[in-house]
């Protein structure tokens, strides 16, 4: 569909004009033009990035259709519109589904520096009614527009693999709305995986005195560190307090050894650990756990040495961005586990 | 296994393990370990949801060199999802073994004895034990006893810390309700009740469940759900498929005591039921135990009156020409077994008094389908009875077990325009728009629900033989008062004379 107005016009203009567009659109036809248009519509998902990423999230808005059917609005911010601009383009898509079309709607909405300010109120006009509305917070998303919609609606969904951990901590202080982050998603496996080690020894819990993280040397600087998240979440479940980069204080107030190890192997994700290891007592015995990726394979070698004796394998489960996403959207993991696990995790990046 | 919690799971989701054990199938040679068993398990491993400690053992006659093989194959096939995960596989057939022997012969249970200590040895499954009898009844007491005497079950520990046994039983649950009592009376000879878990696959799914959380998780529908708004409800369980070269089988069983002892009662008793008190495994089975004690006993003359028995006649199904019952392979040229049943029933209760419970279940009908539908009552007064489109009786609220699981809701609306003019339009949930994740299989629910000791979603020995109670009288009467068997033709909706059972007004669906 068309791009709606131009550079001018008050931000409720451009709105009015979006919902007449998206009224027209679904006024159902009369029977005799044809099979009515299906919603199908469980959510709003609201983007905010950078224009420059913008076309990356509209192809994932549109596979998350698939799944999830609903209203995208596709939020970026231009020096090129004047400043009390919004300019909102309206696309729909429609697929077969049976004898009926089904179809879903996106609204891309280009604020200018002042409209942005008003993108909470834009939000709740176009969003559908009743429906919750998840709100994404890109790589690059306008501090303008983080201000006015993060953490206003329903969910709000971050990356850890793409925002810094301040970026993170401070929304995790900030946003009052649950809170998922597709890093935990992705890392669900390796914490459930590390979580198994002391199903049946949770004594060996109070006495770990080492834990490694490896995670890809290519991983990138501007986002939060995956052995940081890895150790936020051992801090945040365990009672620790870090001490530096490299030791923690566990609840008794014993030393805990962290260490780093950066890993070379191609074709690992950049988001995701590659091994974790800790090194625990358990009655009195020395138990080394250890959990590494399998060259090659999306699976990994668990072991436990010492006390008690196992080696197995695990699938790690991962699949790609869209299952992250809804994972994320679905989140069945804790608001206040996640919240905690960024802090944390902003904690260790931040000590000495 | 162990009670206190683990702290570094909180949030993953699934808080409640599942405690290590090892999983037996017996009848590992048999259509459902292969098609629904070890698919299940597997699934279950992908989904993150067996215990590190954990291993499978096949138990059947026949010699199985390349049981893992095997095993893997049907995987590869029956698996909801592809392509096999060779990791997973991999794990979950280290710990894969077979152990060939009769049932009868003590030998089968020492070599089980031996495979289970070394599963415990290797794969940590400390002592503990999930024993699957996928098997025909008649052998189902032979197993139980032989589990018993080989001291492979013991009588159940309240320690937090013991090691457990638990029997799963498949249906049927005997053929009659003497042959029932007489089952229950064997198992639970060898068995404490908690040990022993009846399966109805249709409880695993998750439209089911969801009739409850329907019900009982929502203030709206539960003050309509009564004799005062509703009108009657229809229960439908119908098949599209023939007997499917199971001609044999059918003769002794039919629809009867193949789908509606069971499946189709199952359904009634969650519609009917009253709240429990918690959702636990005792307070929900009482309460479903009442419904079928306040099911009026078809009996006499009602079971012409209120019951139809039918067969395929040869039609057309899915554009297929197919052939009548009685032309099926292995299947008496004058046999009265029934492909198809409707009955009305009448739950005698203060919140259903008065309210007819339609059921019908068939074979080779228009659509596989299974639904309940809930007729409410004809408007009191009727403002807008002249208007083009008005109907008396515009609401229904629809529950799809399968396919298109979801629920309709039908209301009248007015037609825009000038003047009055109505049409009935529905809101429609559907569980794949809305969820858009495949859901796992009843049996994935119900084999970690056996491990982790979660009998709410089994049927207990005494559901069962009120099932039968009820059964019982019409297959009796059809017997004795020689009840006609009627013909349909296969892809319609079932006989003309199921709408004679049915109070004037009221009508099938055909959906």
């Amino acid at each position: 569909m068309s791009a709606l107005g131009s550079t001018s016009g008050a931000v409720s203009e451009a709105v009015a004009r979006a919902e007449s567009e998206l009224a027209a659109f679904w006024s159902s036809p009369d029977a005799a033009e044809g099979p009515a248009k299906v919603r199908a519509s469980t959510l709003n998902y609201v983007i905010l990035c950078a224009p420059q990423d913008a076309p990356a999230y509209r192809e994932a808005a549109e596979k998350l259709s698939d799944s999830h059917g609903g209203r995208t609005l596709l939020l970026t911010m231009s020096g090129r519109i004047a400043a009390w601009d919004l300019v909102p383009e309206i696309h729909a898509v429609c697929r077969i589904d049976g004898a009926v079309p089904v179809c879903y709607d996106r609204v891309d909405l280009t604020f200018g520096a002042v409209a942005a300010s008003r993108a909470g109120s834009v939000v709740r006009t176009l969003a559908l009614a009743e429906l919750p509305t998840v709100v994404e917070v890109g790589a690059g998303a306008p501090q303008p527009l983080v201000d006015a919609v993060a953490g206003k609606f329903d969910r709000l969904v971050v990356d850890s693999g793409k925002l810094s951990s301040s970026t993170l901590a401070a929304l995790a202080r900030t946003a009052p709305c649950p809170i998922a982050d597709r890093g935990m998603v992705r890392t669900f496996a390796w914490r459930e995986l590390v979580a198994r080690f002391f199903d049946g020894s949770q004594g060996a819990l109070a006495d770990i005195r080492r834990v490694e993280v490896h995670r890809p040397r290519q991983h990138s600087s501007a986002a939060c560190d995956p052995a940081a998240l890895m150790f936020g979440w051992f801090a945040s479940r365990l009672g620790w307090t870090f001490v530096g980069r490299g030791a923690a204080r566990d609840a008794r107030g014993e030393l805990v050894d962290l260490v780093v190890g950066d890993d070379d192997r191609e074709g690992v994700s950049s988001h995701q650990p590659t091994g974790v290891s800790v090194r625990c007592v358990l009655n009195g015995e020395s138990l080394d756990c250890s959990l590494d990726r399998i060259d090659g394979s999306a699976a990994a070698r668990w072991k436990m040495r010492g006390a008690i004796n196992a080696d197995r394998e695990h699938a790690l489960g991962f699949k790609d961005e869209t299952w992250v996403l809804v994972k994320a959207i679905d989140s069945k993991e804790g608001d206040r586990v996640t919240r905690d696990v960024l802090l944390a995790a902003a904690q260790w990046e931040q000590a000495a | 296994m162990t009670t206190s919690p683990n702290p570094l799971r909180e949030g993953l989701g699934s808080d409640q393990s599942t405690p290590p054990c090892a999983f037996v199938m017996f009848g590992a040679s048999g259509d459902l370990t292969k098609r629904k068993l070890m698919p299940a398990v597997y699934n279950l491993a992908l989904s993150r949801l067996l215990p590190t400690g954990f291993g499978v053992i096949g138990v059947a006659r026949r010699p199985k060199p390349d049981f893992e093989a095997e095993m893997r194959a049907d995987v590869s096939r029956f698996s909801r999802r592809k392509p096999l995960d060779e990791a997973a596989w991999r794990d979950l057939a280290a710990g894969l073994s077979y152990v060939q022997g009769d049932f009868a012969d003590p030998a089968t249970f020492a070599s089980l004895k031996e495979a289970l200590a070394q599963l415990d040895a290797t794969r940590g499954t400390q002592h503990s034990r999930v024993f699957y009898l996928a098997v025909g009844p008649d052998q189902v007491p032979a197993i139980v006893r032989g589990l018993r005497e080989s001291g492979l079950v013991q009588p159940p520990s309240f320690a937090a810390d013991a090691p457990f046994q638990r029997v799963v039983v498949e249906k049927p649950f005997g053929e009659d309700l003497e042959s029932a009592r007489a089952l229950n009376r064997e198992l639970s000879s060898q068995l404490a009740e908690n040990q022993i878990y009846r399966i109805d696959h249709y409880l695993g799914k998750e439209t089911v469940q969801n009739l409850l959380v329907f019900r009982f998780g929502n203030a709206l529908f539960e003050p309509i759900w009564s004799r005062q708004h509703v009108s009657y409800v229809q229960i439908t369980v119908a098949e599209d498929i023939g007997v499917e070269g199971r001609g044999k089988f059918y003769e002794k069983t039919g629809i009867t005591r193949d789908i509606v002892q069971n499946h189709a009662l199952q359904l009634l008793t969650l519609v009917a039921m009253e709240p429990p008190a918690s959702w636990d495994a005792d307070s929900v089975r009482d309460e479903k135990v009442k419904v079928l004690r306040t099911l009026k006993p078809i009996t006499g003359r009602d079971v012409l009156a209120r019951t139809v028995r039918a067969q395929y006649a040869a039609g057309t199904v899915r554009g297929d020409k197919v052939p009548g019952y009685l032309n099926e392979p292995d299947v008496a040229k004058d046999s009265t077994t029934e492909t198809f049943v409707a009955m009305r029933m009448a739950v005698e209760s203060w919140r259903w008094g008065g309210v007819p419970f339609y059921l019908r279940s068939g074979k080779r009908l228009a659509r596989r389908l299974a639904e309940v539908v809930l007729h409410f009552k004809p408007l009191p007064h009727g403002l807008f009875r002249s208007a083009p489109g008005a109907t008396d009786e515009p609401n229904a609220l629809v529950m799809r077990i399968q396919p298109d699981e979801g629920i309709s809701l039908r209301f009248a609306t007015k037609v825009p325009g000038g003047g009055i003019a109505m049409r009935d339009v529905t809101m429609d949930f559907r569980y794949g728009a809305a969820f858009g994740t495949s859901a796992p299989e009843a049996y994935e629910r119900l084999i970690v629900d056996a491990m982790r000791g979660d009998a709410t979603l089994f049927t207990r020995a005494d559901e069962v033989e009120a099932q039968w109670s009820f059964i019982d009288p019409i297959l009796r009467g059809w017997h004795e008062q020689n009840a006609p068997v009627a013909s349909y033709e296969s892809g319609s909706w079932g006989p003309a004379d199921a709408d004679k059972i049915l109070r004037v007004g009221d009508a099938w669906r055909k959906p």
